[in-house]
């Protein structure tokens, strides 16, 4: 329980860190860390859905199992605003973190393995409203046609199996039981990756429909920069654990200071056969996140990389009003936008 | 013409009945030509890809019907669907004529053995060189798909390599024969974006270098508009639309095209998607008629009692659809 907090802000995150023990030998002895997340730090405005990009290993998975403490935090503070209270989620013992549950939840990527085959559709999106003791049978039961009905499936199905319904219908179930409890933010990690185009856009829609009408912040992890670029407000760019770039949605696809951020951009397929624009593709892999490159980690493939980005290690600064960008050349370097120039 | 493949049909046996995986599709492909074929899952993309490697699985699956008409490098025409799956004659073609990338290269690579040996085996194989040359041919191909220090990599296990290393792998082992055609099974869907584009340059820039035709699946209209020359749309086992990279943009007919363009997220378009509303019928329950008309927002009467018949709109663009009839 903390000081009152103003109540645009609904998360808060300061020198978030997650590293995990590479353990040798006989003994099992710690030789080194992956640091999945490394001194993260941002804010999350009621409303909004943040979106989390980045390649694969980049910790944007690990970050928001973190928020909600799935995985345990090895640092930093995680200050969650319910009703204009703020609660440090990182200071919280088990009991108190369970009370505040219901008001985050997370939907996950694959729609195959996040249901349990076994349990009826009413069984699993019912069973939050069980573990938290809301209501009796009969109201519970109520409570689930009314999900059903919310996230487009038929409620006369749920006594069905996950196994009847296709890849889309199972991300609808998992949506409604996220949302099962009244929930004020929603992690999205990956939601959509799973599903075919036409299904993905059915998805898609659905999410923005109900964040309009539950008014739900997300924050919605994915590494496609279209479907990124199509749901969210403002996006965050993380490399190698890192947060690298943090702006709002159009501003960062049309104007990107930071390197990674300008060729992430440039790599996406333009789908246009008459565009001409120029691909930039990046030398080499992501490095091994057990050994980043010393100064700045994005240094190693860096078209614009100099000297000084090997030796020391950028900041994370605003360059412009709510604009954030880690890298020493930011306000120098003339980089390019999604669009062709 | 290298490939023309008519009225292809695909079938696997199953305990509720045969499903017709693919089910009459016809194309042609040119020599240097990248043929695009998009489609969602089970839309039969990838049996029809493995059909023309004789790859199909029995007893369960065979081809029940069609041609496969490929020309040899020495200018014969054989056709692939009559030959015997074991028998030498395919044998000689796979590998050699036609070569396959597949989505994950770490399943299509074998764990215990080094990157090398596995290109070696491919040259050996269908060149009858001896070790030396083979070895010579493996670091050369590793240096051609970009491999940085080949010498070394060649020494390498799978494991070792990353995810986008061992597609160059892939692609190398695949191209080490010189094929006439690639076929490319979604080479890039388990890769990032960063290394999808490199993927996707590095192709582009041995087809034009080594002037070999691709057959390039994948689900990814945005990379069909980069790669391909010419675009197969598919459906429940069946060509719906043919047609020009460009007229599949800009001239589109079919209305399941029409949804899938619309339904794909592109930036700065306007921010609600148009969503093709239910989903793919079972291939075992197809409805009546046409297989889109439950989903389809042009729906006539028509298409609910018989199947369209393939129209052909103009030069090179057909439409499997009663409003072009």
């Amino acid at each position: 329980m903390g000081a009152k907090l103003d109540n645009q802000t609904i998360l808060t995150v300061q020198g978030l860190k997650k590293y995990f023990p590479i353990k040798k030998g006989v003994f099992k002895r710690v030789v080194g860390h992956v640091k999945a997340v490394d001194n993260v730090s941002f804010s999350i405005r009621r409303g909004e859905t943040v979106g989390l990009v980045g390649e694969s290993g980049c910790g944007k998975s690990t970050t928001g199992r973190c928020l909600i403490r799935l995985l345990e935090p090895t640092a930093g503070d995680i200050c969650f605003n319910v009703d204009g209270v703020k609660h440090n989620l990182t200071a919280l013992d088990k009991r108190q973190l369970r009370a505040l549950r219901p008001k985050m939840q997370m939907i996950f990527q694959d729609p195959f393995s996040s249901l349990d085959p076994r349990m009826s559709v009413k069984d699993i999106i019912s069973e939050p409203l069980k573990i938290n003791k809301i209501g009796n049978d009969k109201t519970q039961t109520k409570k689930v046609e009314e999900l059903m009905e919310l996230v487009g499936l038929s409620s006369y199905q749920m006594n069905r199996f996950p196994h009847e319904f296709s890849g889309g219908q199972r991300q609808r179930i998992g949506i409604a039981r996220a949302l099962a409890l009244g929930p004020e933010l929603v992690i999205c990690d990956e939601p959509v990756s799973a599903l075919d185009v036409s299904v993905q856009a059915q998805v898609i829609n659905l999410l923005m429909d109900l964040q309009v009408e539950l008014n739900l912040t997300y924050l919605f992890i994915s590494h496609d920069l279209s479907v990124v670029e199509h749901i969210c407000d403002r996006v965050m760019v993380m490399y190698l654990g890192k947060v690298v770039e943090f702006a709002a949605s159009e501003e960062l696809y049309g104007n990107p200071k930071h390197p990674y951020t300008e060729a992430l951009l440039r790599s996406i397929p333009m789908g246009d056969p008459r565009s001409k624009r120029k691909r930039i593709t990046l030398k080499g892999d992501v490095p091994d996140p057990s050994n980043p490159p010393s100064g700045c980690a994005f240094s190693s493939r860096c078209p614009y990389a100099e000297a000084l980005c090997k030796e020391e290690e950028p900041k994370l600064v605003e360059l412009a009003k709510d604009h954030f960008v880690s890298c020493h050349f930011a306000d120098k370097l003339s980089l390019m936008g999604y669009k062709p120039a | 013409m290298l490939l023309r493949v008519n009225d292809l049909r695909t079938q696997f046996d199953t305990h509720d009945g045969v499903v017709k995986a693919v089910d009459g599709v016809s194309f042609t492909l040119d020599k240097g030509e990248v043929l695009g074929i998009v489609g969602e899952s089970g839309c039969g993309k990838s049996v029809m890809s493995l059909s023309i490697m004789q790859l199909i699985q029995r007893p369960k699956g065979k081809i029940a019907g069609g041609e496969i008409l490929f020309t040899m490098s020495n200018g014969e025409l054989v056709d692939i669907a009559e030959l015997d799956p074991n028998g030498d004659q395919i044998r000689r073609i796979r590998g050699n004529e036609i070569s396959m990338i597949f989505q994950e290269p770490m399943t299509s690579l074998n764990p215990v053995y080094t990157v090398g040996e596995q290109i070696m085996e491919v040259v050996r194989l269908h060149q009858n060189l001896d070790k030396e040359a083979a070895r010579a041919k493996a670091v050369e191909m590793l240096r051609l798909v970009g491999i940085p220090s080949p010498e070394q990599r060649v020494n390498e296990y799978p494991h070792q390599l990353s995810g986008g290393m061992r597609q160059r792998v892939m692609i190398a082992m695949a191209l080490s024969c010189n094929p006439s055609l690639l076929i490319a099974d979604e080479p890039t869907t388990a890769l990032d974006v960063t290394i999808e584009a490199q993927i996707l340059e590095l192709m582009q820039n041995l087809q034009e270098q080594l002037n070999m035709a691709i057959m390039f699946i994948t689900h990814d209209l945005k990379v069909v508009g980069e790669m391909a020359d010419r675009v197969l749309v598919m459906y429940t086992g069946k060509v719906v639309e043919e047609a020009s990279v460009d007229d599949i943009f800009y001239n589109t007919k079919h209305p399941y095209t029409k949804g899938l363009l619309s339904s794909m997220p592109m930036i700065g378009r306007n921010k609600r998607l148009a969503s093709i509303p239910g989903v793919v019928p079972n291939l075992l329950n197809l409805p009546k008629g046409c297989a889109f008309a439950p989903r389809c927002p042009q729906v006539m009467d028509q298409c609910h009692l018989s199947e369209p018949p393939v129209c052909s709109i103009a030069a090179g663009h057909r439409v499997k659809c009663w409003h072009y009839a």
